[in-house]
């Protein structure tokens, strides 16, 4: 286990151009298994959450001289990480010439196909309950859920209101509940 | 986990594992960051742009394009069509059978010709190319003048008549080096003569308004004294305008009638005829010249 260094001291690091790659490379250990579940959850297929991982944190890099101290570095980098799943589900959407609900169902093509899957039965099953939820619900759901990010830091990173995440969420809960009790 | 209360509400939720159910390729993350590092520094040589084109390429590849289309449009036509005249094929069948009726004139044999046919051929295919090339000068617009030929002979002697007289005139000879000592002569005669004058300092007198007034007045006085002094020596003779006695006398000068009257006339006799013949005249220049002529006598 790595020692955490503080967003602080990496943004600090990053300023001087002697310590810059430095800087980086602790941002990358202490963000970048974070920032890949984020978007593995998101995206389902571990080669997609690769790709778009490494597009994240290039957008990082190139981004991070002009970043302003007035919100947190990984709510940042987790914004970043959102539009980039965003914009790759509807690039597969329009390239595929399907509806949302089919993309749902192509991710569970994806998912029961997957190597890197570990979970048991009820655990596929409440990933195959999440891929019925639109994209921001399940976002929403999966930053709570998974992360246990405060409604706050989700506003953050969405764009939405607290009050709006929240009856988002007990929507998406609700939607998750009864998915699971309705199939075996 | 404070922050899981929620799920209180949720049983069949809550049952699920809280594990991450998702995994990765062994050794992933090591990897992860080595292909970032990777990825940032393709994206840093990506905007470096080492690919170049040249000045204008885009604004005449347009152009390019469509020439290249027409061209190859054009070779695409040459290889398939080999174009043919316009209605080649539809007089085609006629000309071949011409060409079969030729050439059984040809292969025939007993064919006849006029007689002495190939005799004349030769002096009739003259007349022909003669004919032919004095209708193709005229169809061209070589036209010459009614009887040019017909005087051409003599307009030519002429000519050579005229050249001959023109060249004759340049074998008048001038002396040796004339023209050489010619340029030398006029230049001495006006430019170096001229530059030789304009050393000293020109001035008009005639620019002087006062000795125009001077010459006048001595020309005037000049002119008067002559007059004064032809009047002093000769006095003009005493016109006589009353009759015609004085106008016949008045070119008879006075040392002349003195003369006559002394030698040829008495005095007494000539006052009375002149008295009684009431004859106009001048009484005192008569009295004076006879009193003269008396004291004298």
């Amino acid at each position: 286990m790595s020692v955490q260094v503080d967003d602080a001291e990496i943004l600090s690091k990053f300023q001087d151009e002697k310590t810059r790659n430095e800087a980086f490379n602790l941002l990358l250990k202490k963000y970048q298994q974070k920032i890949y579940w984020h978007i593995r959850r998101m995206v389902i297929d571990h080669d997609d959450a690769d790709d778009i991982s490494q597009d994240v944190f290039v957008k990082v890099w190139k981004n991070l001289p002009g970043f302003r101290n007035d919100a947190q570095l990984y709510t940042w980098m987790y914004r970043i990480a959102t539009n980039e799943c965003i914009t790759f589900l509807n690039k597969k959407k329009a390239r595929n010439n399907v509806s949302l609900d089919d993309v749902d169902y192509s991710l569970a093509d994806t998912l029961a196909g997957s190597e890197y899957f570990d979970g048991d039965k009820a655990q596929r099953k409440l990933q195959e309950a999440i891929l019925t939820l639109p994209d921001k619900q399940r976002l929403v759901f999966n930053m709570k859920y998974y992360e246990d990010m405060k409604y706050e830091e989700i506003s953050d990173v969405v764009g939405t209101s607290v009050g709006a995440l929240k009856a988002s969420f007990h929507l998406a809960v609700k939607k998750i509940e009864a998915f699971l009790l309705s199939k075996d | 986990m404070g922050h899981r209360e929620w799920l209180d509400e949720y049983p069949a939720l809550k049952q699920v594992a809280e594990k991450q159910p998702f995994t990765v390729p062994p050794g992933y993350f090591n990897e992860l960051e080595n292909k970032i590092t990777s990825a940032i520094k393709l994206e840093e040589l990506k905007s470096e742009k080492g690919f170049i084109v040249p000045k204008n390429y885009f604004d005449e590849l347009n152009s390019n394009i469509q020439s290249r289309i027409k061209i190859e449009e054009f070779v695409n036509n040459k290889a398939t069509g080999h174009a043919v005249p316009g209605n080649y094929f539809d007089d085609l069948s006629g000309n071949i059978e011409s060409r079969i009726t030729i050439d059984g004139f040809d292969a025939g044999k007993g064919l006849t010709v006029p007689e002495n046919y190939f005799d004349e051929l030769s002096s009739n295919i003259q007349s022909r190319i003669s004919i032919e090339e004095f209708v193709n000068n005229e169809a061209a617009g070589h036209a010459v003048p009614a009887d040019y030929f017909e005087n051409l002979e003599q307009q030519i002697s002429a000519r050579i008549f005229v050249e001959e007289t023109l060249n004759q005139e340049e074998e008048f000879t001038v002396p040796a080096g004339y023209f050489e000592n010619l340029n030398k002569a006029i230049l001495d005669k006006t430019v170096k003569q001229d530059k030789v004058e304009r050393r000293g300092i020109v001035r008009k007198m005639f620019a002087y308004n006062a000795f125009k007034y001077a010459a006048a007045a001595c020309l005037a006085l000049v002119m008067g004294t002559g007059i004064l002094i032809s009047q002093i020596t000769n006095p003009p003779a005493p016109t006589h305008e009353n009759s015609f006695l004085h106008k016949q006398l008045s070119t008879v000068s006075t040392g002349d009638i003195q003369t006559y009257l002394q030698d040829d006339v008495d005095p007494s006799e000539t006052q009375h005829i002149v008295i009684d013949e009431d004859a106009p005249a001048n009484d005192a220049n008569l009295n004076s010249a006879l009193q003269s002529i008396a004291t004298n006598n």
